[in-house]
């Protein structure tokens, strides 16, 4: 077996690879061609997972810039890496069976995965620029290609909140290198040379702007019930969009360390935000009538508890945040999937139709299950999170705590009132009876829960991975 | 050699699986079999583990699973047994055990009959993990385990029997029974979880004065760290949230009248006999916090009186055979906790045990009797059940007598052990309680005269003239049930009437008794008044029965509306709520439109702007891109030139 400091580069541009192959290979091999891809990336996660971490790569890429080519997958950007290979594999699935002619959405898919990876294995910050944006572009065209008529509108909205933060973190990233001195942009080099004083504030401040509309967080989160409520029905471009939340991510591994003391003074004003967004987006996705748009509502707020546990600082609050960061992935994802088969068999999205277990018992089922995961009920993935967060959060802020806790009172509320209007009471009179799963479909709702279920009673493996990540990150603010 | 006390809860689970993952491996009623033989080894492990137990709890660890949250460690999932959790152990196995057969029966004819079974095993397992967690979040992981069996099984006709028939009357009655009960469903978990985050509170403010959530790590804690009283009194309160959501006490009661949406032998097992006592396990499992805290201790007492007193005053004028029992429910816990509140833990306990027997008779005696009447459950439409159905009838009268707590019957002695903790105490409470005791006593009995004497009213309205005697499957738990109800209370004689307490003294090796301070001459005093009034409570339903009087019980629509409580949060809390979530969402629309106008305002000087918002993201990305290559190249110049 080669060097595991290699793996994280084959298993990024894999997907990219697949993608061309796509392009070329005749139409009825595209479905197994993409799955295959797919599968094959996962495997690699998984092998770089049994080696324990990768290990640093880091290679000169334009000397006369000190940028540098510095990937590694370990600790927290490992399971994330592992989880978007995961759902990537799911999406593909999906989208062979649901979507005809699937050739451009697998070939989206697979690159937005490139773009994805190479985000989490970044360890240079002009590298993760660049995987950045570049996971930006499959999202567009994939809201472009198959989106719904007022698709235009969510896109303009979409790309100009994101390029206007991208925009403010490429002035960080510069501003951090030139202030601080450091040779490169590697993140080795940079944590060398911090930025200290009023500077390092302006800087956290627009690298935050960036993260925070990827986050994304209140009041930069506009664009969010847009770009689901117009994307395709199937839910499989939601699905990588929801991969792409990748700013609790950003904060972690770049922000904490790089900006230890603006994140501690910060910290008050910004772990209010983040309870505000949580509880604020649970109570607006009580009102929503539009399946998407309730699920992007859900998501928001989820992300507000990302947000709120890695601004506390605090070591479980952190593990928390990072836990619910991976494995929300599985849960939301898998209920736009469900959400796009209600589609596929009713043609609505709508939250009031009634009656659709009598048909779908087994849909019916995993949505309840997977809606019970989404909101934190403890035995799923989603509770260690959540509940780490909230008790560490809680000995930073008790208020804030309870501020952001009176969400999990809103989210049994959302989701349970949309559950029963949709898939309980009674068939409305002259409604179809719906079929229930059938082939593939089992998998792409069964396995993300599977998986969920597995992590929520048993956390060993991927505590093993974070705990020792977040660990050394907040040792950097001098033990907190 | 024990076996491990991980088998507990994993035998209905895998009863769970089994049942979910492949309905179709068991035909006809198997499926029910399977269930209630999973159920009954795990009752034999209880049995063997409750036979085997020492002085010392045993305490089995599996693997790590929450980050930091022991003592200077991660949590393990662990299991612990001492005397409290290997009673509960019994109770819920063993009753649960004769429910699951009478379900066998009571289901036979459900299209779901598989996986209703599922679900009660499930519930099953997830009760148990509550009883035997060693740590607070295990406990939370079965505390919302059962809320999400309740939901499941309240909701259980969640689209109404009728609704896909073809007779449009019917069809119109099922869509509303549909709705009915799945509102039932999901009121029930949404109030559940507002105590549920008290309990979720508790826990981290445990946390931060004890730096841990393994409750033998906490109990070491507690003696050896001293914190601030008003810091335990506060956790002490949080978990009394949680536990009022979970047993349906005062503020959060109303989900409890409502959950007898679901099937009958769920209303027993969930609603009566054991998940809405987790309030009072929970209470009786910190009792080492709240002796730290007297004021926390007040307010449980407090507390569970004052929801005695609601659920008995809601319980007078009730016609749903279930709903009085409903009601007769709230009140009982209310006892429960007014004992655990005053330090009466043992008699908390007691009464819990007590009450899961004969509630759970007459629960299942209810339900015989609608299954009897074709799903009638007005009492108005019952009357004269003894002629119909004589051993059911015998059994039902069994536990109106322990409810009531006329003597020997177990209700009597476990009632008694807490009017007498009250009058120890707080004084007020125990003339509340005696007063309650009345009252239960009362409309307990006018239950008993509508369903069983009289003449039978409701041939027409049901349309059965000949209702029929239960089958034997539904007879064994019934019987079994009215022997425990009837027997039970032997286990606990207090001395004054020469018995030896011999339940305290088992219980009293876990959990600290209350010290006896009042003379037997006081106790008997306060025994005759117990029996007295108890006895005229059901004189009192007898008059009004010959009077013909029953039908409306006291206090009209008062009482018919429960207090009008459900009238109150409608109003104050469900309504609202709705209307903010539609303001917000307006709001959030807004704010969008908001930052778009600004957008455009501020492109609106100059033509170059104005061409810039074009609206084509591709312009967008032209300039961003031509932007940030600017920049890159101004830096690039800039670090070339100067030598970096």
């Amino acid at each position: 077996m080669f060097d595991p400091q290699w793996l994280p580069t084959i298993m990024i541009f894999l997907p990219l690879l697949g993608s061309l192959l796509i392009l070329v290979t005749p139409g009825r091999w595209r479905d197994e061609v993409a799955g295959f891809m797919a599968a094959v990336t996962l495997g690699l996660g998984l092998m770089i997972w049994y080696a324990g971490g990768s290990g640093l790569l880091s290679l000169n890429w334009i000397p006369a810039l000190g940028i540098t080519y510095s990937v590694e997958l370990s600790g927290v950007s490992l399971a994330l890496a592992m989880v978007t290979a995961f759902m990537s594999f799911i999406a593909v699935l999906y989208a062979a069976r649901r979507i005809p002619n699937p050739g451009t959405m697998l070939a989206l898919i697979l690159a937005m995965e490139t773009g994805l990876l190479g985000i989490f294995a970044a360890r240079d910050l002009i590298l993760f620029y660049v995987f950045f944006e570049d996971a930006l572009l499959p999202s567009l065209l994939m809201l472009a290609i198959y989106g719904k008529a007022h698709r235009m509108r969510a896109l303009v909205k979409f790309a100009a909140y994101t390029l206007f933060g991208s925009l403010l973190m490429l002035v960080s990233i510069i501003g951090v290198r030139y202030l601080g001195g450091s040779p490169t942009f590697a993140l080795v080099d940079l944590k060398q040379h911090l930025v200290t004083g009023p500077a390092q504030t302006w800087l956290y401040i627009g690298f935050l702007t960036a993260m925070a509309v990827k986050l994304p967080l209140w009041p930069l989160h506009a664009w969010l019930p847009d770009f689901h409520e117009q994307n395709h029905d199937s839910g499989i471009p939601d699905v990588m969009g929801t991969l792409y939340k990748v700013g609790g991510y950003g904060l972690f591994t770049f922000a904490i360390p790089l900006f230890p003391d603006a994140s501690l003074e910060l910290r008050p004003i910004l772990m209010g935000l983040a309870a505000f967004t949580a509880l604020y987006s649970a109570w607006i996705a009580f009102g929503q009538k539009d399946w998407k748009r309730l699920l992007a509502y859900a998501g928001l707020s989820h992300m507000g508890f990302v947000a709120l546990g890695v601004f506390s600082l605090n070591e479980t609050a952190v593990i928390g945040a990072m836990y619910l960061l991976a494995f929300q992935n599985l849960y939301t994802g898998a209920l736009f999937l469900s959400v796009g088969m209600v589609q596929e068999r009713i043609g609505s999205l709508d939250t009031r139709v009634g009656g659709l277990m009598t048909g779908a018992g087994a849909l019916g089922g995993m949505t309840m299950a997977l809606w019970f995961a989404s909101i934190a009920v403890p035995g799923f993935a989603g509770f260690i999170g959540e509940f780490s967060v909230l008790l560490g959060a809680y000995q930073v802020s008790p208020w804030l705590a309870f501020t952001a806790g009176l969400t999990v009172i809103a989210a049994a509320a959302y989701a349970l009132t949309a559950f029963q209007t949709t898939f309980w009471q009674s068939r409305p009179l002259g409604g179809v009876v719906v079929r229930d799963l059938v082939h593939t479909e089992w998998l792409i709702l069964g396995l993300p829960l599977a998986v969920a279920i597995f992590f929520g009673v048993y956390s060993a493996p991927a505590l093993n991975l974070m705990q020792p990540a977040v660990k050394s990150v907040l040792a950097a603010l001098g033990g907190n | 050699m024990l076996p491990l006390l991980f088998l507990l809860p994993l035998l209905p689970l895998m009863g769970f699986a089994l049942l979910m993952l492949f309905p179709r491996l068991f035909p006809g009623k198997s499926g029910g079999w399977v269930a209630t033989a999973f159920i009954g080894t795990a009752f034999v492990v209880a049995v063997v583990r409750y036979l085997g137990q020492t002085d010392t709890p045993a305490q089995e660890t599996l693997w790590t699973w929450l980050p930091n949250m022991a003592l200077n460690a991660n949590l393990s999932v662990g299991f612990y047994l001492d005397q409290l959790s290997a009673l509960m152990a019994l109770i819920i196995t063993g009753i649960g055990f004769l429910i699951h057969l009478y379900s066998i029966s009571y289901m036979s004819h459900d299209a779901k009959f598989t996986r209703f079974f599922a679900f009660l095993n499930f519930f099953v397992a997830m009760m148990l993990i509550l009883v035997l967690a060693d740590s607070y979040p295990l406990m939370f992981v079965g505390w919302e385990g059962v809320g999400m069996a309740s939901y499941l099984l309240i909701g259980f006709w969640f689209s109404g029997r009728g609704s896909e028939s073809s007779d449009k009357d019917i069809r119109a009655a099922g869509e509303r029974e549909g709705v009915n009960n799945s509102n039932a469903a999901r009121k029930a978990f949404i109030m559940n979880r507002i105590g549920d985050l008290g309990f979720m509170l508790g826990m981290f403010l445990l946390y931060k004065l004890y730096g841990t959530l393994s409750i033998p790590e906490l109990a070491t804690r507690v003696e050896g760290v001293s914190v601030a009283t008003a810091g335990v009194e506060l956790a002490c309160l949080f978990l009394l949230v949680g536990a009022i959501g979970k047993s349906g006490q005062l503020p959060l009661t109303t989900w409890l009248p409502d959950a007898m949406a679901g099937p009958t032998p769920v209303s027993a097992l969930i609603h009566a006999a054991t998940m809405v006592t987790a309030g009072v396990y929970l209470i009786t499992r910190s009792h080492f916090l709240y002796e730290l805290a007297p004021n926390a201790s007040l307010w449980v007492a407090w507390v569970g009186g004052l929801t005695a007193l609601y659920g008995a005053l809601a319980a007078l004028n009730q016609h749903d055979i279930k709903k009085i029992l409903a009601f007769s429910t709230v009140s009982q816990l209310g006892y429960m906790f007014l004992a655990v509140g005053v330090g009466a833990y043992s008699a908390g306990v007691f009464h819990l045990l007590s009450h899961a027997f004969f509630k759970a008779l007459l629960f299942l005696a209810a339900g015989a009797v609608i299954h009897a009447l074709h799903d009638e459950q007005d009492v108005r439409r019952m009357g004269g059940m003894r002629k119909f159905m004589p051993f059911t009838h015998i059994v039902s009268g069994i536990g109106v007598l322990a409810i009531s707590g006329i003597p020997i019957w177990s209700g009597f002695f476990s009632k008694d052990a807490i009017l007498a903790a009250a009058f120890e105490t707080q004084p007020a409470l125990y003339a509340i309680g005696l007063i309650v005791a009345l009252l239960t006593a009362f409309y307990m009995g006018r239950w008993y005269f509508l369903v069983w004497r009289g003449e039978y009213r409701g041939a027409e309205a049901t349309g059965v003239a000949h209702p029929h005697e239960a089958d034997t499957i539904t007879k064994i738990p019934l019987g079994i049930l009215a022997a425990g109800a009837t027997l039970i209370g032997f286990l606990n004689i207090p001395t004054f009437l020469g018995g030896g307490h011999a339940f305290d003294t088992y219980l009293g090796r876990a959990i600290p008794q209350e010290a006896h301070e009042i003379s037997a001459s006081t106790e008997w005093t306060l025994t005759v008044l117990a029996v007295v009034v108890g006895v005229a409570g059901l004189a009192w339903a007898y008059a009004a029965h010959r009077a013909s009087k029953l039908d409306n019980g006291p206090l009209g629509q008062f009482s018919a509306s429960a207090l009008y409580l459900d009238n109150v949060y409608d109003g104050l809390v469900a309504a609202p709520s709705k209307a903010i979530a539609g303001a917000l969402d307006t709001v959030d629309r807004g704010t969008d439109g908001l930052i778009g106008s600004i957008a455009s305002n501020a492109a609106a000087p100059g033509a170059l702007f104005t061409m810039w918002q074009s609206g084509f993201v591709r312009a967008y990305a032209v300039s961003m891109l031509l932007g940030t290559a600017g920049i890159i190249g101004y830096w690039a110049l800039k670090m070339v030139g100067s030598g970096a």
